[in-house]
């Protein structure tokens, strides 16, 4: 079975994991209810589209 | 190479996609709210295959001629094939047709009825995109992203516009003293309304769950978003 030869350091470790970070998705208002939305899709808060309601969405506040 | 880039297999062999397929453009066309919610995936693969048949129904609308009839049932039997229309096994397996055996209706047929009857005719001038996706954002659970498919046109839609018209209309004096663009969100609230009444509970169990958690916790964001808008909201309740 293969084995490391070497010790692997925690800085070598970190080093790889510096570009694993994940980016938050990109959102913006909705023009309805002004709570961050993905683009292009409808919102989960008011259940808004372009403008009208295309989904009913639960509201218990 | 654009092997394999015609279609999505949707993970199945060949009949049972197809199968899917049918049991989609189904649904889609019975479903009362003319909307059903899916995979986008599977949404984006229903599209072209619903649309064929709906160009059958619509053919059969505009048809010249004297031949018109055997046009017709021609094109409404090219359309059967795009739906589980049949249920000729059940004759075959019991032997008996006319006994009190025969086959019930199945939806396949009751779908194609409503296709050739209503949809023909609602989208005879309509060279085309007879549906519209709408994407939802990701399903709790697998994370799967789902999408409604309806039919455009349909009379929740025709409703929703005629209120906004009304609307336009009889707060016509309101709105002329508020800028146009909350003119326009008035008359979508009067439509919101509208689908409000006639819109069945669609968000599903888990979507529920998952949207009051996330309530719970932005509730207090909520509120310091609220009094930001209070300005912008104490107009348009004028105009309601
Ligand atoms: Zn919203």
């Amino acid at each position: 079975m293969p084995n490391p030869k070497r010790r692997h350091s925690k800085a070598r470790t970190r080093k790889r994991r510096a570009h694993d970070a994940l980016r938050a998705p990109q959102t913006s208002l909705c023009p309805n209810c002004q709570e961050p939305r993905m683009s292009h899709r409808a919102c989960p808060k008011c259940g808004f589209y372009k403008g009208r309601e295309v989904i009913h969405v639960e509201q218990n506040t | 190479m654009r092997h394999l880039k015609a279609h999505r297999k949707l993970g199945r062999t060949t009949e049972h996609r197809i199968s899917l397929l049918r049991n989609l453009a189904t649904s889609l066309i019975n479903s009362r709210e003319e909307r059903i919610i899916t995979t986008l995936p599977k949404a984006k693969e229903l599209r072209p295959f619903v649309e064929r048949v709906i160009t059958c129904a619509r053919r059969a609308q505009n048809l010249e001629g004297d031949d018109t009839a055997a046009q017709s049932v021609h094109l409404r039997r090219q359309a059967a094939s795009f739906f589980h229309a049949g249920n000729r096994q059940q004759a075959v397996s019991t032997g008996t047709r006319s006994t009190q055996g025969r086959a019930p209706r199945t939806a396949g047929v009751a779908a194609l009825k409503r296709l050739f009857d209503e949809l023909g005719e609602r989208y005879k001038d309509r060279p085309g995109g007879y549906t519209r996706i709408i994407k939802l954002g990701h399903r709790v659970g697998d994370n799967a992203e789902l999408a409604i498919i309806e039919l455009v046109d349909n009379p929740r839609e025709r409703a929703s516009v005629e209120s906004q018209k009304k609307r336009a209309k009889s707060s016509g004096k309101k709105t002329a003293k508020a800028s146009e663009s909350k003119a326009a969100e008035g008359g979508r609230r009067g439509g919101r309304k509208a689908d409000r009444t006639s819109e069945k509970e669609e968000t599903t169990k888990a979507r529920g769950k998952g949207e009051e958690k996330v309530e719970s916790g932005e509730a207090k964001s909520k509120g310091a978003s609220r009094s930001r808008k209070t300005e912008s909201t104490a107009e348009e309740k004028e105009t309601e």
